[in-house]
């Protein structure tokens, strides 16, 4: 885990969004870095950039109004802010696969959740034909997306079976067998408005998973179900990205299901990765105010054994930064450095890295 | 373990009693065909304790809102009674005013409970003006009380609800709900919008307020670490049902009801030594209300069921102090060995 | 909070001066809204000053529209008569002007009117909800189903014609898309958590629907009547131009485009300035409505 590179590293990304004529600085010089076959979770609360990361990542920020001013995010050696878009296309989906927070808005609604996967299964198919990643404009990769056929009209009336080779239909439902979708075969010719919030984020995971990706990024994929649901999808993802080696970027703001199913942490506040160790160490040793100050926010037990004691204060305007520490306003611990310079990221001890004067090298 | 608080002189401040809220659903065109009923609450009874937290638990669709919005008058029940301080309540025009002079209510939605064409200030004292007539002197007075106690400044009376944050805008909505210095309030979901550390803090807010107020809270939560923490008495639905009820101590720490057990064992936890996620076996989802199972609502997922759970429906026995559970087999549900402890 | 206190502080104090100013600056920095107020504020000045000229009567006109023979007849355009003279010898340009306050009292009146019952029809519809609701709007389907300008016709014939009674009728046949508008609006605000705490905090049916929906949903009402105010004065130019609106000889567009129409060959530009005038000032709130659509941002 330690001797090979990294499968994705991050170097002084900084994003700023353009609202009504003023620039919000939503990431500030953030550096991280992500091994191969690793849960990492991002955690922060709303404001903090963790969407915009991983929006940038996978290269659907919306730019304007985004604006990254800087950075490098090395891909398996590839630099994917450098690369020209039609190339960057090459990794969406297939080495780098997302789902986000709301499957309804993120499947197709007007075809057949069947169709979707095997759309899925097909690009991937063609990429193993032609062999590793071609990154040429007018590759055979290329051909798959400009393809009109996919746009034809059989979709809409007949039903899935029609329209996909056997192979593809058997793979397709093995493939919602593997998410543990009761029923496969009733469920292929379904729309995704006739299901539950559960079973559409196994589709989608369905649909990430069938690409063999090296990387998934999942931004908030159980805020919006159920926790017994909740419950079953973090435990289906675990164990399929396990079983297929690939490793996860989880955004979520719930300390709890990052402790639950992370290797790894890393702590998000105003567009500052402020900590970054393994999941152990953050909970039993969280050394950034920030993180104990969440931690001891979070209920756990009733109130008159155990009271929980927010952070005072709210984030920073991110219109007009301050200098320095971003948490110095809040900080109990502050000191005159913080509120002039801003800590760097630096390693305090094996594997935990934390952004605070209070931790020198 | 006891705490010293002002009990009001009766026990119960409001009593619900075997409450049922159905929809009609129109499932075809065809007339003669009958309408689907969506048993949203089915046969709800329960009371609240004066001065105390009453939480009512459970995840999308178990039909806590539409209890909630039942209990605060919103909707009309289709049957059954609330019982407000001995009396049946009535859904008069009077009688309604006379209601709200005691039960008042803060919703999920920070951005849409706030009229975003009124000042703060005219927000919070649209109850005073509304059912306290009579006291128009006092009203800025009131105002000023209730921004202050919610730890806002007084600067932000002037201010548009655009103009705040979140927890902010949650905080205005609480101020609002007690400037009338009502004896209850219904909170639904107050918290699940806003983050973490906000949350936090209008936790504590709530529980200082009652204190302050001597006030009665009905917590509706899908989130049960929070229920935890906050309420005396909890009762967990499902499909439109009480399945278990009783003081939260008891409750939390010996689940009698396998709906109940397995809550608990999704909730994740924020310590990776007692991870349980992984290791809980949940199955199936949360059951359409149109057509429940039969039998015993749970009975599709319940790790314990057997054949009487599939034709009749168990009724809530109390089991222990107050402590009520809807199961056949309740003894034999136990949380620990639903799940192995890492060592 | 601090920050967030002081933000607060200053935008509220400032909200209240500022936000006539604001929104008067932001509408004239549209470009279709600067051109649209420039069209509409020259209309209603001119219109003023004539109503106003007509109550004191001191006269604006270059001549009195309603004497013959001030010039040669059908006379073109000159430093004398800028627009010409008509068949009678009338100064045309005098006809023009003293004729501006009439689209534009019929408009407003129509307007205003027309919103008022309209949004407390809507309004009242969508909070009522049911049978009470299927019924209204049933009523409003009757008044789309009817062809409006005939009905318009008709009513103001039994009603004997005339700028009051034209009105009248207009209004009768007017009202039913501010009804479907404001019940189209009425029910997204309907389900807003604010309604229901106004209902908790004692408010009655009435009184969240005046304090609580009407104020919500009036910036799209008021946005639809400014572009309404525009076809308000084409119909009534339309229903004019039949010789139903004010009889003559007191001038008025609609009538006498078609008065003039017939000397095309001898004098075009005689039915042409009527036309203009009518054109422009329907072009002038269209750009007006736009710019304020422009602006509006949705909270």
């Amino acid at each position: 885990m330690s001797n090979r590179s990294p499968l994705l590293e991050i170097r002084g990304l900084s994003v700023s969004y353009e609202r009504e004529g003023k620039n919000i600085l939503a990431l500030d010089d953030v550096n991280l870095s992500i091994d191969s076959n690793t849960v990492v979770a991002v955690v922060g609360e709303s404001g903090c950039g963790k969407s915009t990361l991983a929006l940038s990542i996978i290269g659907l920020l919306p730019i304007p109004p985004a604006k990254i001013h800087s950075g490098e995010i090395h891909y398996k050696s590839v630099d994917l802010l450098r690369v020209k878009e039609r190339e960057r296309r090459l990794f969406r989906g297939t080495e780098i696969a997302m789902i986000f927070q709301e499957p309804l808005t993120s499947l197709n609604p007007v075809y057949r959740v069947g169709d979707q996967v095997a759309e899925a299964i097909s690009i991937r198919k063609l990429r193993e034909k032609v062999g590793s990643l071609q990154l040429s404009a007018d590759g055979p990769m290329q051909k798959v997306y400009n393809t009109k056929s996919r746009l034809s009209t059989s979709r809409f009336v007949f039903p899935f079976r029609s329209r996909y080779s056997g192979e593809i239909r058997r793979e397709v439902v093995d493939m919602l067998r593997k998410v543990r979708i009761p029923d496969p075969e009733q469920i292929v010719n379904r729309y995704p408005f006739e299901l539950s919030g559960g079973m559409r984020q196994r589709i989608m995971i369905a649909m990430a998973l069938s690409q063999k990706p090296s990387l998934l990024i999942a931004d908030e994929p159980t805020t919006a179900l159920d926790v017994t649901t909740q419950a079953q999808v973090l435990k289906l993802m675990k164990e399929l990205m396990d079983e297929a080696r690939t490793s996860v970027l989880l955004i979520t703001h719930d300390l709890g299901v990052a402790s639950e199913v992370a290797d790894r942490v890393i702590v998000m506040y105003a567009g500052d990765v402020i900590e970054d160790t393994d999941v152990y160490k953050l909970f039993k040793e969280p050394l950034h105010p920030y993180t104990k100050g969440l931690l001891s926010c979070i209920p756990s037990g009733p109130k008159d054994i155990r009271k929980i004691t927010p952070i005072p204060g709210s984030i920073p305007d991110m219109r007009n930064p301050p200098p320095g520490c971003k948490f110095s306003s809040r900080c109990p611990y502050v000191m005159e450095t913080c509120r002039t310079t801003k800590p760097p990221l630096i390693q305090v001890s094996e594997n935990h890295k934390v952004a605070c004067f209070l931790y020198p090298k | 373990m006891e705490q010293t608080r002002k009990l009001s002189t009766n026990e119960n401040i409001i009593e619900v009693l075997n409450l049922k809220k159905y929809y009609r659903v129109r499932r075809s065109l065809n007339p003669l065909k009958k309408p689907f009923y969506v048993r949203a609450v089915d046969d709800v009874s329960f009371s609240i304790r004066a001065g105390r937290t009453t939480a009512i638990v459970g995840e999308s669709g178990c039909g806590k809102t539409t209890l909630a919005r039942c209990i605060a008058l919103l909707t009309p029940p289709t049957a059954g009674k609330i019982i407000m301080e001995g009396e049946p309540v009535k859904m008069d025009g009077g009688s309604l005013k006379k209601f709200y002079r005691k039960v008042q209510m803060v919703f999920q939605d920070p951005d849409s409970s706030l009229d975003p064409r009124m000042r703060i200030k005219d927000i919070i004292a649209e109850p005073l003006l509304n059912l306290f007539p009579v006291a128009n002197c006092d009203i800025p007075r009131a105002v000023t009380e209730a921004l202050l106690s919610v730890g806002l400044p007084l600067e932000f009376a002037n201010a548009y609800p655009s103009q705040l944050s979140g927890g902010q805008k949650q905080r205005v909505a609480i101020a609002r709900a007690i400037v009338t210095k009502p004896k209850v309030v219904i909170l639904d979901e107050p918290t699940s919008a806003l983050d973490v550390s906000v949350q936090a803090q209008i936790l504590n807010l709530l529980i200082d307020l009652q204190e302050k107020y001597n006030l009665t809270y009905l917590f509706i939560t899908h989130n049960i670490a929070v229920a935890e923490y906050i309420s005396d008495y909890i009762a967990v639905m499902y499909a439109g049902k009480i399945v278990e009820q009783g003081p939260t101590k008891s409750v939390m720490l010996n689940p009698k009801h396998p709906y109940t057990v397995t809550l608990l064992l999704s909730s994740p936890i924020a310590d990776p030594l007692r991870r349980r996620i992984l290791r809980a076996e949940i199955r199936g989802e949360v059951p359409s209300l149109i057509d429940p199972p039969k039998g015993c609502r749970f009975n599709p997922r319940c790790p314990y069921k057997q054949k009487i759970c599939e034709s009749e429906i168990p009724s809530l026995i109390e089991l222990k102090q107050s402590h009520f559970v809807a199961c056949f087999y309740s003894e034999k549900v136990s949380l620990t060995d639903s799940v192995r402890d890492n060592g | 909070m601090t920050l967030l206190t002081e933000l607060a502080r200053e935008e509220s104090v400032a909200q209240s001066r500022r936000a006539s100013f604001n929104y008067l600056g932001k509408l004239l920095r549209d470009k279709s809204g600067l051109i649209g107020f420039i069209l509409v504020i020259i209309y209603t000045a001119t219109a003023a000053t004539v109503s106003i000229s007509d109550i004191f009567r001191f006269t604006v006109t270059p001549y009195n529209p309603l004497q013959q023979n001030v010039g040669p007849p059908l006379a073109a355009p000159s430093l004398t008569h800028p627009f010409g003279t008509d068949m009678y010898g009338r100064d045309v340009f005098s006809r023009i002007i003293a004729a501006t306050p009439n689209g534009l009292v019929v408009s407003v009146s129509v307007v205003v009117s027309t919103l008022i019952i309209g949004t407390l029809l809507g309004s009242y519809s969508a909070s009522a909800g049911g049978l009470i609701d299927e019924a209204l709007m049933r009523i409003t389907d009757i008044f789309f189903a009817i062809p409006p300008l005939v009905l318009a016709m008709a009513i103001d014939l039994v009603l004997g014609g005339g700028l009051i009674n034209m009105m009248i009728a207009i209004i009768i046949i007017w009202w039913p898309p501010y009804a479907r508008l404001a019940r189209g609006e009425t029910f997204k605000v309907i389900h807003q958590n604010y309604i229901e705490a106004a209902r908790i905090s004692g408010l009655g049916r009435a009184g969240i629907i005046f304090k609580h929906v009407i104020p919500n949903i009036a910036p799209t009402m008021l946005m639809y009547a400014t572009l309404d105010m525009g076809t308000v004065i084409l119909t009534y130019s339309g229903l004019s131009y039949l010789g139903l609106a004010v009889p003559p000889p007191y001038p008025d567009w609609g009538r006498m485009v078609s008065s003039y129409q017939g000397y095309l060959l001898e004098a075009p530009w005689l039915p042409v300035f009527p036309a203009v005038a009518i054109a422009l000032i329907v072009i002038g709130f269209s750009l007006l409505g736009d710019g304020i659509r422009n602006i509006s941002e949705r909270y």
